[in-house]
């Protein structure tokens, strides 16, 4: 399994103003890495260069000693996999078993179809995500959770081995919150390097590994959960007040916001 | 549903709607003015015309008349089909066609060009594909300079820019020698199939079969390219050479089609829609099916315009009749996303 690193990776979408700036992290595999910022900080833009989708200003993002953003599209594809917050799944009237079938686009050449092979695929992916009876359902009929569900099963039709997630857990309810960390967690554990933005510190804390602050300078901090996640950073990073404590009961630390 | 019944479904769907356009095509041969018994037409049709020392009257009728054109029907039935099946996709857009986005007039305007410069069918095919070409990316201008990615900013430009090239070809039409090339004008921009014959279709037929070989070829890429393009990116496609090279065959089998029978409409709105409502809006299935039934539709129809009435009925005015109401249906499905 590869690893996924930026060397002082800078970027604006105007020359003029850098949302990012020497930013430094290492995404091993089988690691989780939690970033967390406020709205606006560049969390997302993050995700798309470490795929290779945008171009950095200044220097690079290496998939071990390839250039990403210099790779051909389905090279790219076969290795990363980008699960953006805003997927038209909703917009789309394919059935569920088509659109998992358009993550094999990368291993298929330009006049190439799925083959049976693939539909096997896709019906095992469903099954690894506990979803098979949605298979013939239309994508526009599934509730949130489970658009959520299908879109990261898109991604491991991809077969890849780094997996980024933009909030994938954002507008879900609890359950379906647990569903997918636990579902971080197993991928983490198969080897798959995880890149996740979100707005929930506590998340963090439960996915523990590796958790990247950005704060509204375009800077980011990393390291182990333990040591950023502290109610002075998170107040810091976020401009208000949070109070991180370890709850026994829980057997964990949890973040809360104070008025 | 597993993949083996989808599959036989699916080629029971193929195989019934190709059976269908077999027998249209056999009962458009005995239909007409001359209306032929079936034995007849089969008797003529066994007879190729050129080995007939002395041709008989249902010979020189089905091989110089009705065939040119019945083949003509089918070709551009199912050139614009396809053309609208895949602008659909490549756009997200189900209210886009040839003739919604301008296209079809733009590609008039060439068209007229080169009949105002006396230019043979090749040269009226080369300058519809120039003119087509340059409306679409016009009309892709628009939104692109609105920032907008609302489906009816799309629509609203392919009126727009094709109100411009109508005002274009009305130019044209002023400056045309009303003795003998308005007439031709006038005819392309109506529609019609009545002067297909074997030297244009010869001429046209590379265009219908390699740039709708492509768009065949490509069907699976096709559900792939309607994704959001960040998503279709991150899918692996490489988005501008794909859509391009989808815009460019989409454009010549339009120009293709306007080159022989002038503007028909509706065909490539329609036609894709029903294919996707039989296989699930999958392209991957919907695309072939989409040939086949463009070429059933619009065969069917001109054989209607030629067989109702003594006189013939412009195509546009049937295919107009059907089209508007299906529109405003599709437009009904919408409501919830425009």
């Amino acid at each position: 399994m590869p690893t996924l690193a930026t060397k002082a990776l800078t970027y604006g979408y105007t020359k003029a103003k850098l949302c990012l700036k020497d930013v430094n992290l290492t995404i091993n595999p089988g690691q989780i890495t939690t970033i967390l910022g406020p709205n606006g900080v560049g969390k997302s833009t993050l995700l798309q260069l470490l795929c290779g989708l945008l171009t950095p200003v200044r220097g690079s993002v290496l998939l071990d000693h390839q250039n990403v953003s210099q790779l051909p599209p389905a090279k790219r594809a076969q290795a990363i996999a980008l699960v953006p917050q805003m997927t038209s799944i909703g917009a789309l009237p394919y059935t569920v078993l088509d659109y998992l079938l358009l993550g094999k686009t990368a291993q298929l050449g330009l006049f190439q179809k799925p083959r049976e092979a693939d539909y096997h695929q896709a019906q095992q992916v469903l099954g690894e995500l506990n979803a098979s009876d949605l298979l013939n359902r239309e994508c526009q009929s599934l509730s949130g959770g489970q658009m959520q569900l299908v879109t990261i099963g898109k991604a491991l039709m991809q077969a890849p081995q780094i997996m980024l997630l933009d909030e994938p857990t954002a507008a879900l309810d609890y359950r379906n919150q647990v569903q997918i960390l636990k579902l971080l967690q197993q991928l983490a554990d198969q080897g798959l390097g995880i890149v996740l933005t979100s707005h929930d510190p506590n998340q963090a804390v439960l996915l523990k590994h590796q958790v990247a602050l950005v704060d509204r300078t375009g800077h980011l901090e990393v390291g182990d959960m333990a040591a950023m996640i502290n109610s002075e950073k998170l107040s810091k990073i976020y401009g208000t007040n949070l109070h991180v404590e370890y709850v026994a009961s829980c057997q964990r630390l949890v973040c809360m916001i104070t008025l | 549903m597993d993949y083996r019944t989808q599959q036989r479904k699916y080629h029971g769907i193929m195989i019934g709607t190709f059976v269908v356009l077999i027998m249209i095509f056999l009962g458009a041969l005995c239909a007409g003015r001359l209306l032929l018994s079936w034995s007849d037409m089969w008797q003529a049709l066994t007879h190729p015309i050129w080995l007939a020392k002395v041709p008989t009257t249902a010979m020189t009728v089905i091989w110089q008349l009705r065939l040119p054109r019945i083949l003509g029907a089918c070709l551009i039935g199912f050139g614009l089909s396809l053309s609208g099946g895949a602008y659909q996709s490549i756009f997200q857009n189900p209210l886009v066609s040839p003739d919604l986005l301008g296209v079809t007039t733009g590609a008039s305007v060439g068209a007229a060009v080169a009949i105002l410069a006396h230019g043979n069918i090749i040269a009226i095919e080369i300058c519809a594909f120039v003119a087509g070409i340059i409306t679409v990316s016009l009309t892709m201008m628009v939104p692109a300079l609105l920032k907008s990615s609302n489906n009816l900013t799309l629509v609203l430009a392919g009126i727009v820019v094709g109100g411009f090239m109508t005002a274009i070809l009305g130019l044209l039409k002023y400056l045309a020698d009303p003795e003998s090339q308005l007439q031709d004008i006038v005819y392309w921009q109506l529609g019609s199939l009545a002067k297909v014959n074997y030297q244009t279709l010869l001429a046209t037929l590379p265009v219908f079969v390699i740039a709708g070989g492509i768009l065949l070829a490509l069907r699976f890429r096709l559900n792939v390219l309607s994704l959001s393009p960040t998503e279709a990116l991150a899918t692996g496609v490489n988005l501008k050479f794909e859509r391009m090279i989808v815009i460019l065959c989409a454009t010549l089998l339009t120009a293709a089609a306007v080159a022989i029978a002038g503007t028909i409409g509706w065909v490539g709105l329609i036609i894709p829609h029903i294919a996707k409502l039989l296989t699930q809006q999958n392209n991957q299935r919907a695309l072939p099916l989409m040939g086949i039934l463009g070429a059933l539709f619009l065969l069917l129809i001109d054989t209607l315009a030629r067989t109702l009435s003594p006189g013939e009925i412009p195509l546009g005015i049937l295919t107009g009749l059907i089209g508007t109401p299906f529109f405003i249906g599709i437009l009904f499905k919408q409501r919830g996303r425009l």
